[in-house]
């Protein structure tokens, strides 16, 4: 009987040869320690005796490191774990590995521990950098220790949540969707608790947090054990399945009732119409929950119940607060569901079919850019529904008029709609240039997160270590939403500029350039891309 | 029908295929065979207008394949070797996807959707999840698909693989059907004895170089050099292995007795000749027949198991 962990697992031993070797993984970590580097660098007193810094700079880059990670291990969790076992079976290869002796428990623990080790690899390798932040004062050795079993508390858990989306679910790409829409509500409370207690991260107080995620991955790995001890279905339950299932009214979406007919469209029984896109009808109401929406319900249930939490920093008067969790919230499901558009259809087989039509490359893109970006904003709007609260109950520091309220809801509605546009339309255009459903999700979350996210930290270190002028680092804020909706808040102040007018600028002219390169050059792009045939 | 001449593609420095040239009358069911990785795929892609060539043109229904690829489109009917389907779609709305997709008008779509399902005998299925059907009836749904704008010219890569005997069957059935409407197919297929059944013109490929191409008939006497033939007596087989030994035009003699396998070499004429003579020799024939090769044993002759 093989051991759960040791040489005498295979699929341990695959699984690690496979992530650990290659060149991807080297080039991740040499530029994710190389950009720690940089930014110690530039944090580091230029001369003299580094404990004549102010302890609360060392605080604010610890905070960075400490955030930044948190973030980090939250996209690259799923990344590395929810396509281990759906990628087995969409590659019918599962069925083999099942009827060898090979127990479900060592098939588990060998993917599992692959997709973590390397993710805990990453967080640890970070580990040198940090603890030379000791040198420094304000900061205490059992922050960096607490810091340090969070991360790794962390990264097992997030990547524990994707394995278990793809043991459950029968596609990657809907495994890497659901995965990322479970860990944002987790990662935005971990993220508002550590800004609520400063002292989070001491290990006094971060053992409990990271007890609670080592329960939850005992939890889901018993789950796992208890699926793939069971046969699969070679034709999973379909939307159509659902549909038919009274029973489970409320866990999953009927098309024919208010709010889930605005996701997912009704069924027509007459031919589409004259001139109407195919592939957005095909979109918009077959593909996206051809094979069910159970897991994706329950997302919804959840990102909503964790709306209503937010709903206390709005109705305290800090609704750019409540408009961050929006954006995150968009953050993580446009290009989840737009990062598929191009290689889902390599991946199953259907885009030679699609290609060899009379439909123009522009209608191609058109319809798919249209249903991803109209059920991304319809989900961030469910989500978002608690505005509303903004506009007809005056809260604290809101303005006092109706029209002054319903003009700055406007402007927060444009951020979020502009931000999933454009995480929208580059997840679209990656998917363009990637060969897998995976490799695209990844990559797209990486490019969101560099352009609209990263120049938050950007600023902060700037800000805080360097002596360049506030209007200059204010330059460095324009892709990010984030400070685009602060500044919609701050206005009242009047120091802060309106960031969301080059803001909204930057990012609608960005997605219509990329959306016309596409629609212009999806082709060319292509036949590069695509494998030689 | 369809043209290619001096068709090349390479990626790098592997030559996938090597200045084909090739003709495919009207009406034609051509087959296309050769090992894997010999160039079928990537000549069949390229006349789907899914390749762009290193050099050479075709032409599908007098259209220039590379400048003219929605003309060339509407032309033909695509079947590639390994496709999917989408999720959630029902059969009636995964061809009306693809009719809508091929412009034509919502007034005619209903009916040809209709037709293309009892054609294809996919009616009873009308309202079933793509995803759900077997791997025999997405085979039929992806014909279905291919003949929805009523092409000219079909381009079928592999349509019968991974299928049961039963639905090779009804596919082989159905192209048959397809002949009779008109249409030009070209089609590959590793299942040899299919094709010989199926097409009336062949042609081989190998390492990226077309070996032989033309009837099927021409292509298997241009592979024989000789004839091979088989005789039974019923008795005295000593008698005939000593006639048929002291005849020059009979060679590679195998004695199997009471059967005789030999290759000859002659006309007609000849053979009705050697017949005559082995019966007044007094050689008890119980039967005498020619073996036809078959495209297996052409197959095998012409190529070697190289790929490109």
């Amino acid at each position: 009987m093989p051991p759960l962990v040791s040489d005498g697992n295979p699929v341990l031993r695959r699984e690690l040869l496979n992530v650990l070797r290659s060149k991807k993984a080297f080039v991740l970590m040499f530029v994710y320690a190389a950009a720690l580097i940089g930014i110690v660098y530039i944090a580091w007193p230029p001369a003299g005796d580094p404990r004549a810094v102010q302890s609360e700079k060392t605080r604010i880059l610890f905070n960075i490191f400490a955030r930044g990670q948190m973030v980090m291990i939250a996209m690259l969790g799923p990344a590395f774990s929810a396509g281990c076992v759906t990628v087995e079976k969409e590659r019918r290869s599962l069925d083999m590995l099942l009827t060898t002796p090979l127990r479900g428990g060592a098939l588990l623990s060998g993917k599992y521990l692959s997709s973590a080790a390397y993710l805990a690899l990453l967080t640890a390798a970070t580990a040198p950098m940090v603890a030379s932040f000791l040198y420094l004062p304000g900061l205490d050795p059992e922050e960096i220790a607490g810091l340090y079993v969070f991360l790794l508390a962390e990264a097992c858990c997030f990547s524990m949540v994707g394995l278990t989306a793809s043991v459950f679910l029968p596609r990657t790409q809907s495994a890497l969707s659901v995965a990322y829409l479970a860990i944002l509500p987790v990662s935005a409370l971990l993220l508002l608790v550590s800004l609520a207690f400063p002292r989070f991260f001491h290990i006094g107080a971060a053992i409990w947090p990271s007890g609670v995620m080592a329960v939850a991955i005992l939890f889901m790995y018993a789950a796992c054990r208890v699926r793939i001890a069971r046969p699969f279905d070679p034709a999973p339950r379909s939307l159509e399945d659902e549909e038919n299932s009274s029973s489970q009214s409320g866990l999953v979406l009927m098309r024919d009732r208010f709010p889930d007919k605005l996701l997912i469209p009704s069924r027509r029984e007459e031919p589409m119409e004259d001139g109407a896109n195919p592939v957005l009808y095909k979109e918009m109401r077959c593909e996206v929950f051809g094979r069910g929406t159970f897991f994706l319900r329950i997302i919804i249930q959840v990102s909503m119940f964790m709306s209503l939490v937010f709903l206390t920093f709005l109705l305290m008067g800090r609704e750019h607060i409540f408009v961050y969790y929006l954006i995150a919230f968009g953050l993580l499901a446009a290009p989840a569901f737009a990062c598929d558009a191009f290689t889902g259809e390599r991946e199953r087989g259907t885009l030679d079919m699609l290609l060899t039509t009379l439909l123009a490359p522009r209608r191609i893109v058109l319809g798919k850019f249209l249903a991803s970006y109209r059920l991304s904003m319809m989900l961030t709007g469910l989500v978002g529904m608690a505005m509303l609260f903004y506009l007809f109950v005056p809260t604290q520091d809101a303005p006092a008029g109706f029209v002054e309220r319903l003009a700055r809801l406007c402007i927060y509605v444009l951020i979020v709609g502009a931000t999933v546009l454009f995480e929208t339309v580059a997840a679209m255009f990656v998917s363009l240039l990637c060969r897998t459903t995976t490799a695209s999700m990844v990559t797209s979350y990486a490019v969101v997160f560099l352009a609209l996210v990263a120049p938050v930290a950007a600023e902060a270190i700037l800000r805080v270590f360097t002596h360049v002028r506030m209007e200059e680092i204010a330059r460095y804020l324009v892709t990010c939403p984030f400070a685009a909706a602060y500044s919609v808040a701050a206005r009242g102040g009047g120091e802060i500029s309106p960031l969301w007018i080059p803001y909204l600028a930057i990012t609608l002219s960005a997605s219509a350039a990329l959306l016309g390169v596409m629609m212009k050059w999806m082709r060319p792009i292509m036949d590069r891309v695509r494998p030689a045939g | 029908m369809i043209k290619i001449r001096g068709f090349t593609k390479r990626y790098g420095d592997l030559v996938a295929v090597s200045g084909l040239d090739l003709d495919i009358e009207k009406g034609d069911v051509f087959g296309f065979i050769g090992p894997n990785g010999a160039g079928k795929t990537t000549t069949i892609r390229f006349l789907a207008t899914l390749l762009k060539p290193t050099s050479g043109q075709a032409w599908i229904n007098g259209y220039p394949v590379t400048s003219r690829p929605d003309d060339v489109k509407r032309s033909i009917g695509f079947m590639p070797d390994a496709f999917g389907v989408y999720d959630g779609m029902k059969v009636w709305e995964f061809l009306d996807f693809f009719a809508a997709a091929y412009g034509i008008p919502k007034s005619k779509r209903l009916a040809i959707v209709s037709d293309v399902m009892a054609l294809l005998d996919l009616t009873s299925k009308r309202d079933a999840l793509v995803q759900t059907l077997s791997r025999g009836m997405q085979q039929r749904l992806c014909l279905a698909k291919t003949l929805v704008h009523d092409p000219p010219v079909l381009i079928l890569d592999e349509p019968a693989s991974g299928l049961d005997p039963r639905a090779r069957v009804e596919i082989k059935a159905l192209l048959r059907e397809l002949q009779r409407m008109g249409k030009t197919i070209m089609i590959s297929s590793h299942i040899l004895s299919e094709l010989a059944d199926l097409c009336n013109k062949i042609g081989i490929i190998e390492k990226g170089k077309l070996l032989a191409a033309g009837p099927v008939k021409d292509v298997v006497a241009s592979v024989r050099q000789h004839r091979v033939i088989m005789v039974e007596v019923t008795g005295e087989a000593e008698k005939c292995e000593i006639f048929l030994a002291h005849d020059p035009r009979v060679k590679n003699l195998t004695a199997a007795p009471p059967q005789f396998r030999f290759e000859f070499q002659g006309a007609d004429a000849e053979v009705a000749e050697l017949h005559r003579g082995m019966v007044t020799a007094g050689v008890p024939v119980l039967w005498f027949r020619e073996v036809e090769a078959d495209l297996e044993e052409v197959f095998m002759t012409i190529t070697k198991g190289i790929v490109a």
